[in-house]
């Protein structure tokens, strides 16, 4: 590896970039704080409120997590691109308007769920084709579009006033609060997403090409995979991952709340980037997302059953996030 | 001329925007070239333009700044409540200043030193800035009466008032830093090329530096703005106008010939973003529609910017 002679070295050198045990150390140890850390959080918050390790609320944890989890992964599919996707802050807050407007003006569910993927389809289509299509630099297009998804949800509503559905029906109820197998519903949902990524992105082919074409866009077009097309599907869904939870927070708050998708997209941002942390050379994936989605909302849940008031919560949100982008970006420089 | 047109397709676009918006805002309601509404606007105007000739500093040295919104309020606040506690104006303000100083330095450490996304950077700490802000207002509404800040408000000079000439006191300096000194070329230089800059005897992280300061003093002078017009602080005033500020430097670069990001284009970014707003609402539009209406303009010209390119855009 040191010989000064250039003809001698054997081409799988050539290529080798630090040294693999120390790199190898590096990740464990980061790896070992990450869970440590959380490990702590844990410990923290059972000490300081009794009611923390509780079954109820353990089961509020997840369902918090079937919320902020779809929304990290849609996240973390832009990430694998090196991008991001900000859509979600405002989707999420639509999606619970159309299904709450559409069930008090007496449709049945199935209706509102297919008019609520409508209106995710829709801004996924603007994304995709503005990312993919217009190349617009990914942070300010879907920022743009999230401003112009909350304007839309405020002129709806004379400025973000929310959407009450006073008898709510049994069903609509019922995606929150019912339970398939003994498993409440929206963690049934969260289990089958997981399930589909997983099997897209890590045993299909489609999940090698995304990666491929996210780790380089010129070598995957050398390589003859479609790149364009496969950023434009994979910002529809980032977008469109986000319908899943608002249905299920309009279950959940039985009202339609405009602009209540925000605190889970800061969750959701943060979850995927933790995704990066925890992985091998800093590799975006759906179980490190659905790890992130369980510190994140574990924190959150936490720091409400100890009495933080929102706005410490907030700032509490935004240093997580950022220590998250310090460490993720000193690994990734390091490996 | 439709060759001419073709090849500066952004430029024609937007300022068929802007002549467009204004012809028809001018038809539905004739008050709208009256000088004194102008005035009123120009003076809407220094909220946007201020933050947003720091903010395309920035954007001119490579990086991007989001937490501005954030650190507008906590600077605002704070001095509002310390000034509530009997502090003095001058120490109230100097402690806003030094707010200001100590997070967009810190910003500047993360994203210059340690090599974070500027974007995401900035998110988190506009996230934790905005928290902050609410922290400490409670999200109330926080007055400022100082017999100052009224007559600043109130008084003219030269028959402008107060606000037009500190925005024109910005423009000028701003301008002349950017376009007229050797340290705006320096800026322009590691913006597009730090390698090359590097190469040229630049010191390319000192100079990626010093937008920050700059940003800190902008918003700070922006902070002081909102207390002297409103006086006091809205919740969250200076987030309601993210979209704003980022759409008049986004016009500016739209209406340079070169596709650049320029003081000058950004200062009529932000004056035409106020008329437009201003024109709206005396044509009886809610202000809701009225950010609609920013946030469409805003992508349709970050669109027209970028459908040349021909390569799908990375982080």
């Amino acid at each position: 590896m040191f010989s000064s002679n250039k003809s001698e070295r054997k081409p799988s050198e050539a290529i080798q970039v630090g040294k693999p045990a120390g790199r190898k150390l590096n990740e464990f140890l980061i790896n070992a704080s990450v869970f440590m850390g959380f490990a702590g959080v844990l410990v923290f918050f059972s000490i300081s409120s009794s009611s923390f390790l509780t079954g109820a609320n353990i089961t509020d944890i997840f369902l918090r997590i079937s919320i902020t989890g779809p929304i990290a992964f849609g996240i973390m599919l832009s990430i694998i691109l090196k991008g991001i996707n900000l859509t979600p802050g405002a989707v999420v807050g639509l999606v619970g308007l159309t299904v709450t407007a559409t069930i008090r003006a007496g449709y049945a569910l199935p209706t509102a769920i297919f008019l609520a993927f409508l209106v995710g389809a829709a801004f996924g289509l603007v994304t995709a084709f503005a990312v993919a299509k217009a190349k617009m630099n990914p942070f300010i297009a879907t920022v743009a579009i999230m401003f112009v998804g909350d304007s839309v949800a405020r002129v709806t509503t004379q400025g973000g006033l929310p959407i009450y559905i006073y008898r709510a029906p049994e069903a609509f109820s019922n995606i929150y609060r019912g339970s398939t197998f003994f498993i409440p519903n929206p963690i049934f949902i969260l289990l089958v997403t997981v399930l589909i990524y997983y099997l897209v992105l890590e045993r299909m082919k489609y999940g090698r090409r995304l990666y491929a074409a996210g780790l380089s866009i010129k070598a995957a077009r050398a390589a003859g995979i479609r790149v364009n097309l496969y950023y434009g599907i994979a910002y529809f869904f980032a977008t469109l991952s986000a319908v899943l939870p608002g249905i299920i927070v309009a279950s959940q708050v039985r009202s339609g709340q405009p602009l209540i998708g925000h605190a889970y997209l800061w969750d959701g941002i943060g979850a995927a980037f933790l995704s990066t942390i925890i992985s091998k050379g800093g590799r975006p994936n759906i179980l490190g997302a659905l790890f992130g989605a369980v510190v994140l909302s574990t924190v959150d849940n936490g720091l409400t059953l100890i009495g933080v008031p929102f706005y410490w919560k907030e700032f509490a949100r935004g240093l997580i996030i950022l220590a998250i982008l310090v460490v993720a970006t000193l690994k990734n420089r390091r490996t | 001329m439709l060759n001419i047109i073709k090849r500066n397709f952004s430029t024609s676009f937007t300022i068929f925007i802007f002549a467009g918006v204004i012809i028809t805002l001018a038809f539905i309601s004739p008050s709208f070239f009256d000088f004194y509404n102008i005035l009123s606007v120009l003076g809407q105007a220094t909220f946007v333009a201020i933050p947003a000739v720091g903010l395309s500093m920035i954007m001119i040295s490579g990086n991007f700044n989001l937490s501005f919104v954030g650190v507008i309020g906590v600077s605002a606040v704070t001095v509002g409540v310390l000034m509530s506690r009997g502090v003095p104006l001058f120490i109230a303000l100097l402690v806003g200043l030094a707010i200001c100083l100590a997070v967009d330095l810190s910003n500047a450490f993360l994203i210059i030193k340690m090599k974070i996304h500027p974007w995401l950077c900035t998110l988190a700490t506009m996230l934790a800035m905005l928290g902050l802000e609410t922290a400490i207002s409670g999200g109330y509404f926080i007055s400022a009466r100082s017999s100052l800040f009224m007559d600043l408000r109130f008084g003219s000079f030269l028959g402008f008032p107060f606000a037009v000439w500190i925005l024109a006191l910005v423009f000028l300096v701003f301008y002349y830093v950017m376009h007229k000194r050797p340290l705006g070329f320096h800026i322009y230089a590691v913006g597009t090329n730090p390698e090359a800059a590097r190469k040229a005897g630049i010191k390319v992280d000192l100079v990626k530096f010093i937008p920050w300061i700059f940003m800190a003093i902008l918003s700070w002078v922006t902070s002081f703005m909102y207390l002297i017009q409103l006086s006091g602080y809205p919740p969250e005033a200076a987030n309601i106008s993210l979209l704003t500020v980022i759409l008049a430097v986004f016009f500016g670069m739209a209406i340079s010939t070169k596709n650049v990001i320029n003081v000058p284009g950004t200062v009529l970014g932000a004056v035409f973003v106020a008329l437009m707003g201003n024109g709206l609402s005396l044509a009886g539009v809610s202000s809701y529609w009225i950010k609609l209406v920013e946030g469409v303009i805003l992508i349709a010209v970050i669109m027209s910017n970028s459908l040349g390119s021909d390569e799908l855009v990375q982080l």
